[in-house]
């Protein structure tokens, strides 16, 4: 009797719970009573929103929330293209300024602002904020403020970039600088409040604890509401100097940090955009009707790197051979199952100068014959090698056990080591992984800056130990190179050697794909692979 | 009763002290150089010497120890290096979303379990006995990613009985005013009941999951702790005075079997609070599960201990929570002292 009961109300508790949830499950937002224009809200699954600084924010999510919030002094241009989506076209266009003049030398920009800017609280933008913004972007506070102040050629911000009057600002470059336009249309210079930051400057004086919590916005969205790690939710904000571009009113970004929910969520339409899916979903999603799968080429790129200064690597027939030996096209279609393009050395056919003859040519061609002859030409028979990879790369481990498979029929036992993401990012960056699968992505689409933070010698981010005076040299002089032919020419032969050293073997470039629903379009890809949201729209 | 409850807390403060010594010096060892990560892929050596210097990290391991354990003193568990932030504030920011769902599997545990081990307990080798065990054995053996994944799959997305895993609350519904963290509650408090009402619901499967899984070693206990009491010699006594079966059930069997079904629910109340991250991650729960999960992937130091620390109280109240509920349960347990 008793435990009947006590079974009964079990049985009443739980359905209960499910009638709770059932009960809530239709209605959310019609409590509050709000009518929310619903064509033009979004809500995009992506990670969590850790932070808002522009100068310090890493994560993937939160880049994405910081370039949406702030506007700079110029922006990248898009325009639609194949595949029903924005690129950029490689142009800027003004930001929060009218108008640029160039000193003949090239040496001196002065930069007008627009008039009557506000942020989105209706504080005046002024060009105070501009100065603040950017000399915070190349303080020690900031993370890019080393190779920001290299390429831009400001060595000594304080003295170099001053408010002439409210709204005018002068920028004197210790030298001409071909991509200071990439650098300023970065987030990392996004223009946020002088008056806040100097008002909470924290412990560092340069206010990081209070951007980080706070956000002053400048761009196209301001920051309606944001719940901690869950989700963060930003408005059109009509303040903004191209407001009138804004389509998206409403956008919510959720943290969802399991991408297979994050996949049944879009499915089941309860998010509109998911991002950063696997390449598995990304395909399974492409059979849905009620689904779009957007596929971008990007610069991410994964490579197989080579330690010249370590044996066996330190003989070039190794290196030659295991190039060769490389299913290129297995790991993109494997792998990658098909969303990934042929990367052509060190700079991605996507890239400006790149040595590509077109898009679907590897540096190396898969010749497995070839590659064991080498080996065995010059007495390398029997090697044993250990190729690390991280552990939480799953892109990365898949590609190992290709890759192993690869070599073993050239006669190279190769053993994988995972290593824990930490671990291995250390131990890359430090050059103690003499064989490894690594992957990149420059945050400025530059040849030459991608070039100098890959593999120029003693680079702190050069993994895979390359070493090339020549190399060092012509990419150095690139840098500060105005003459895009010239550019061109110098760009072209630090690829030749990075390829005919066989040191840094590019595996391939990884496409940028989204998942959406079927109506949704007007997704903007930037060159630093985030989302300009603005353009969201719904069919 | 209050020296005992001194003599506890003194106790639970010297093992929190040692935890706290433990987990600095373990977390030390862990490979990886935190500044490095902070730093990103595109810093130069001196930027990444600047944030060693930032998170002092580049002073020796004593003095490291001693500025740990002067903010511990403070309650200050340190900075998060992977986003800059107070992790005594995150950790308490994300605290109630995980004593929420815990709290509220713990009770789904607690009712399953000993309904289901008092069932199996009072059938003794019969179906309902059968049952029980098979279906302990079974769940016992299915891992709680794969339980979750397939519950949000038939009960979400093909049958629609529960919303989405999509956090604490549905999409477009703002959390309730902040006084206890807990949506639940504070909804309540804000007379906003449809708030309530949603979190509630969002809650619903995880709890679920969380209490089907909990409750295994529950019923287990509880029915072997109950058939063991009412085979005892009061039990039988009682019996031979043709006492009812609900009333020798009550007396003998449950009341003596309660401190080993509390001790078990103390154990599951710890796992709880301590093993949710797969379950928060699925659920994109914004606990301090998901918070470890991220720090460890980036060597978050500071997070790591923070977490280790609180989870570490957590486990010690409850033992000092456990043990006062034996005196309750049974009066024949006195606290500090030996059995009557």
């Amino acid at each position: 009797m008793i435990h009947s009961r006590i079974a009964r109300a079990a049985a009443l508790g739980l359905v209960g719970l499910v009638a709770l949830a059932g009960c809530q499950a239709e209605v959310p937002g019609e409590e509050a009573g709000q009518e929310v224009e619903v064509s033009r809200t979004f809500v995009i699954g992506a990670g969590e929103v850790e932070g808002l600084d522009p100068i310090l924010t890493k994560s993937y999510t939160a880049l994405q929330a910081t370039a949406n919030l702030y506007a700079g002094l110029v922006e990248e241009e898009f325009e639609p293209v194949e595949g029903g989506y924005l690129a950029t076209t490689g142009k800027h266009i003004n930001g929060v300024i009218e108008s640029t003049e160039t000193s003949e030398d090239g040496r001196t920009l002065t930069y007008r602002l627009v008039d009557g800017l506000t942020f989105a609280d209706g504080t005046p933008l002024t060009s105070e904020d501009v100065v603040y913004s950017m000399k915070r972007t190349l303080s020690e506070a900031s993370y890019v403020a080393g190779s920001s102040s290299i390429f831009m050629h400001i060595s000594d911000a304080e003295s170099q970039i001053v408010a002439i009057d409210e709204s005018t600002i002068e920028v004197t470059l210790d030298a001409q600088s071909p991509a200071l336009n990439k650098f300023l249309a970065q987030s990392t210079f996004s223009v946020v409040s002088a008056d806040a930051g100097m008002a909470n400057p924290g412990k560092d004086g340069s206010a990081t604890d209070y951007f980080t919590n706070n956000a002053t916005p400048s761009g196209p969205f301001a920051l309606e509401d944001w719940a901690g790690a869950e989700s963060m939710t930003l408005v059109k904000n009509s303040n903004y100097v191209h407001a009138e571009d804004v389509f998206a009113e409403k956008i919510t970004i959720l943290n969802m940090p399991d991408l297979d929910q994050r996949y049944l969520a879009v499915k089941n339409g309860d998010i509109d955009v998911a991002l950063q899916l696997t390449p598995r979903l990304v395909q399974e999603a492409a059979s849905d009707e009620a689904l779009r799968v957007l596929t971008m080429p990007s610069g991410f790129f994964y490579f197989l790197g080579m330690n010249p200064k370590v044996a066996p690597f330190d003989n070039d027939v190794v290196r030659q051979a295991i190039a060769k030996a490389i299913p290129y096209e297995q790991l993109m279609e494997e792998v990658m199952l098909g969303q990934a393009s042929p990367a052509y050395g060190i700079v991605p056919n996507n890239m400006e100068t790149s040595i590509a003859p077109d898009d679907k040519t590897t540096q190396y061609e898969t010749n497995t014959a070839a590659a064991k002859k080498l080996l065995e030409d010059a007495g390398l028979e029997g090697l044993a090698v250990e190729l690390s990879v991280s552990s939480s790369d799953q892109i990365s481990v898949d590609s190992a056990v290709y890759i192993q498979s690869a070599l073993a029929e050239i006669g190279v036992t190769v053993n994988i080591s995972k290593m824990a993401e930490v671990d291995f990012i250390t131990s890359s960056y430090s050059q103690k992984l003499p064989f490894l699968i690594g992957n990149w992505v420059s945050s400025v689409q530059d040849p030459f800056f991608q070039m100098r933070a890959v593999l120029l010698t003693d680079r702190a981010t050069n993994q895979t130990g390359f070493s090339n005076a020549k190399f060092d040299e012509l990419v150095l002089t690139g840098i500060d190179e105005g003459d895009d032919a010239e550019r061109e020419r110098l760009s072209a032969l630090a690829q030749q050697i990075v390829i005919d050293e066989a040191a840094f073997v590019n595996l391939f470039a990884m496409d940028t794909s989204v998942v959406t629903r079927a109506d949704v379009s007007g997704i903007a890809l930037r060159s630093d692979q985030l989302f300009q949201l603005r353009y969201l729209t719904r069919e | 009763m209050a020296r005992y409850l001194f003599q506890r807390i003194g106790s639970s403060a010297v093992t929190i002290a040692i935890m706290a010594i433990l987990v600095f010096f373990a977390s030390r060892v862990l490979p990886g150089d935190p500044a490095l990560v902070r730093a990103g892929s595109n810093a130069t050596p001196e930027l990444i010497a600047q944030v060693r210097t930032q998170f002092g990290l580049d002073l020796p391991l004593h003095q490291q120890f001693l500025q740990y354990l002067y903010g511990l003193i403070q309650g200050d568990f340190g900075t998060s290096i992977r986003t800059g932030k107070s992790v005594t504030t995150e950790l308490m920011h994300r605290l109630p979303a995980t004593l929420e769902l815990s709290l509220v599997g713990f009770l789904i545990a607690s009712l399953i379990g000993i309904s289901m081990g008092i069932i199996a307990a009072t059938n003794p080798n019969r179906w309902p006995d059968t049952l029980v065990r098979a279906l302990t054995a079974v769940g016992g053996s299915i891992p709680s990613f794969w339980l979750a994944l397939l519950a949000i799959f038939f009960l979400v997305y093909n049958l629609g009985v529960f919303p989405s895993p999509i956090g604490r609350l549905p999409l477009g519904m703002s959390p309730p005013p902040r006084v206890t963290g807990f949506y639940t509650l504070d909804g309540l408090l804000a007379g906003e009941v449809s708030v309530t009402l949603a979190a509630l619901g969002q809650l619903a499967l995880p709890a679920l999951i969380l209490g089907v899984l909990g409750s295994i070693s529950v019923t287990r206990i509880t029915r072997a702790s109950t058939i063991e009491a009412l085979a005892s010699g009061h039990a039988r006594a009682a019996r031979g005075f043709n006492l009812k079966s609900p009333s020798i059930f009550l007396q003998e069997g449950l009341r003596n079997a309660l401190p080993t079904v509390i001790t078990a629910m103390g154990l599951v109340a710890g796992y709880l609070i301590a093993g949710n991250i797969i379950i928060e991650k699925i659920f994109s729960w914004p606990g301090i599960g998901q918070y470890l999960a991220t720090a460890i992937s980036q060597s978050d130091l500071d997070v790591v201990q923070g977490f280790v620390i609180i989870v570490g109280i957590g486990y010690v109240t409850i033992n000092l929570i456990v043990d006062l509920l034996y005196s309750v349960a049974d009066p024949r347990i006195e606290l500090g002292g030996s059995k009557s």
